[in-house]
């Protein structure tokens, strides 16, 4: 059922087990006109803010614009050593005045930082906006510094409630969830199986793809020990070297660009009660991409069935299982079965009851980049110019995750 | 990882391993708005008065739990099992505990059980006693 955003507004005050930010309605003002990314590897021992200036040059050649004309620049808060307009400013070798956020980056953030570059496009703060993200954690892990599991352990209740019974880092929790997810809607370890394989097959042919190489089968995932049941190392993403840069302007602006526009159709964000505690979510087998998807496709004027390709934050097989749902793909608990069927396949279209997903790989077997490169692989599927091209894209969504918090962000072809 | 001593000093969440030393359960709730408050905070977001401690049966059921099986955890020895509870007379409340490996096999979401209390020695020397979840006997006492 189509609802509209007030229609959203109105229902934002019921008590629930999580709410949806009351985002601007920016439907159709920003587009996409570039994007560009780095090599992702193993530990690189490459810098961060070499690596995003690297992306940011390939989405700049991509878009065809001049380093000298971007004036806002987007980046993580929470990631170390991140670019910022001196920093860019100091390699082009350029002067300009550059409007500057860190609620840009990845996760959740890759969709949302949309919805703030449409906002300061609106104030004339900005016109030519680079989002970018670039992290180092393969490098980080092997020298035992920076991890993905610092902020969690960090935090004081976390540190004094859940450190002294070992209930961190991340797999743990969304292992926990996903035993639950098995006994209510009786999902199997072969079911969830299908999530690491489908999106191991899309890296097999997509060059860059860290797991290129590798074929999953379902004897071989079996075979795979357990890390915390019912997780088995083919659930649980990558560790990469990396970054990702994408251009936003005004939807106007991106028409005289070579290529066409990715117009940002929704952004939608959603969160847990109790946050940032996620063993206080009231609901251990949803997220809150239940909060967030419905705002983006209000925003977007579709619903759930409009969707042509999706790129799913998967941290964990069972989380991207989770937000499938919760995206109203299929009903809620059918995820796995639905998977099972062959579902998320790129040659799986929405006509043959399917829905593409993360057809580049995913954080699972294309490189752990947070989610910038789903929504760069979602503008090559509405351009027409992916590896593994979904057949007619006319409307694509990535969903962002960070446990506490989802987004959703839906692109589509201009009209 | 915390020290004993930082745990039953922690601001917010001292009076719970206090009592887990004492072999007791508590939670944090508001007495004039007779609701929990998990986790804790100083004051009650319902009235603003400042928050108190209740003691509970100790009888909960297993939300869900997860055998790790790869030191992810440095601290840990593996396997353990990590879980999430709801007291029976605290619904809503949702509490991080563990279980003893030796119950693995019994494990079964929404099964009723007994908390009780443990010594968790963590890998880097720390030790804690602990509220552990234990699974009602299977021969139903
Ligand atoms: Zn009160």
């Amino acid at each position: 059922m189509q609802q509209s955003l007030a229609q959203l507004r109105k229902k934002a005050g019921a008590h629930d087990w999580g709410a949806a930010a009351d985002l601007e309605d920016i439907s159709g003002e920003v587009a996409i006109v570039g994007v560009g990314e780095t090599a992702f590897t193993g530990a690189s021992h490459r810098n961060n803010k070499a690596m995003a200036l690297e992306a940011i040059e390939a989405a700049l050649q991509d878009a065809e614009i001049p380093p000298d004309s971007v004036d806002g620049l987007m980046v993580s808060f929470g990631i170390a050593e991140q670019l910022n307009p001196q920093d860019y400013r100091d390699h082009f070798g350029t002067a300009q005045d550059i409007w500057f956020s860190d609620q840009g980056g990845a996760m959740i953030w890759a969709a949302t930082c949309a919805h703030d570059a449409a906002m300061a496009i609106r104030a004339k703060q900005a016109s030519v906006i680079v989002n970018v993200f670039a992290v180092d954690w393969a490098s980080g892990r092997q020298q035992g510094s920076a991890s993905p599991g610092d902020w969690h352990a960090s935090e004081s209740l976390k540190a004094a409630l859940e450190m002294p019974f070992g209930w961190h880092p991340q797999p743990l929790y969304f292992a926990t969830f996903m035993r639950r997810h098995m006994h209510e809607f009786g999902t199997t370890e072969e079911q969830l199986a299908a999530v690491p394989m489908t999106f191991r097959q899309h890296a097999n042919s997509h060059p860059g793809a860290k797991l290129r190489e590798k074929a999953l089968s379902l004897e071989a995932y079996l075979d795979q020990p357990m890390i915390a049941d019912p997780f088995r190392v083919a659930d649980c993403c990558l560790i990469s070297d990396g970054a990702g840069a994408f251009v936003m302007t005004s939807t106007e602006q991106a028409r005289d660009r070579p290529k066409p526009p990715v117009v940002v159709a929704g952004v939608g964000r959603g969160m847990i009660e109790g946050a940032p505690y996620i063993s206080q979510q009231k609901r251990l087998t949803a997220t809150p991409q239940t909060f967030s998807a419905p705002w983006a496709y209000a925003m977007a004027d579709i619903t759930a069935k409009d969707l042509d390709v999706i790129g799913v934050y998967d941290c964990f097989s069972g989380t991207a299982l989770m937000q499938i749902e919760d995206m109203g793909l299929c009903q809620k608990g059918a995820g796995g079965e639905f998977a099972a069927r062959g579902n998320l396949h790129f040659q799986r279209t929405r006509s043959q009851g399917g829905i593409p997903c993360n057809t580049h790989g995913g954080l699972l077997a294309h490189a752990y980049v947070l989610g910038i490169s789903h929504v760069i692989e979602l503008v090559r599927q509405v351009r027409g110019e992916a590896t593994n091209q979904v057949e007619g894209v006319e409307v694509a969504a990535y969903a962002g995750f960070t446990a506490e918090e989802s987004s959703t962000l839906v692109l589509r072809r201009d009209a | 990882m915390l020290e004993q001593r930082d745990l039953l000093n922690h601001p917010l969440a001292g009076p719970f391993w206090q009592a887990a030393s004492e072999g007791k359960l508590v939670i944090c709730t508001c007495a004039t708005c007779e609701v929990d408050i998990w986790y804790p905070k100083e004051r009650c977001d319902h009235c603003n008065q400042e928050a108190g401690w209740r003691e509970l049966e100790g009888r909960a059921r297993l939300l869900s739990w997860t055998v790790v099986e790869r030191a992810l955890n440095p601290n840990f020895a593996v396997p353990y099992i990590p879980a999430l509870v709801e007291p029976l007379d605290a619904p809503g409340v949702q509490l991080v505990t563990w279980i003893k490996t030796d119950f693995r096999d019994e494990l079964v979401c929404d099964m009723v059980g007994h908390v009780a209390f443990d010594v968790i020695r963590t890998m880097d020397g720390k030790e804690y006693r602990a509220p552990y979840f234990e699974p009602a006997s299977q021969q139903g006492a």
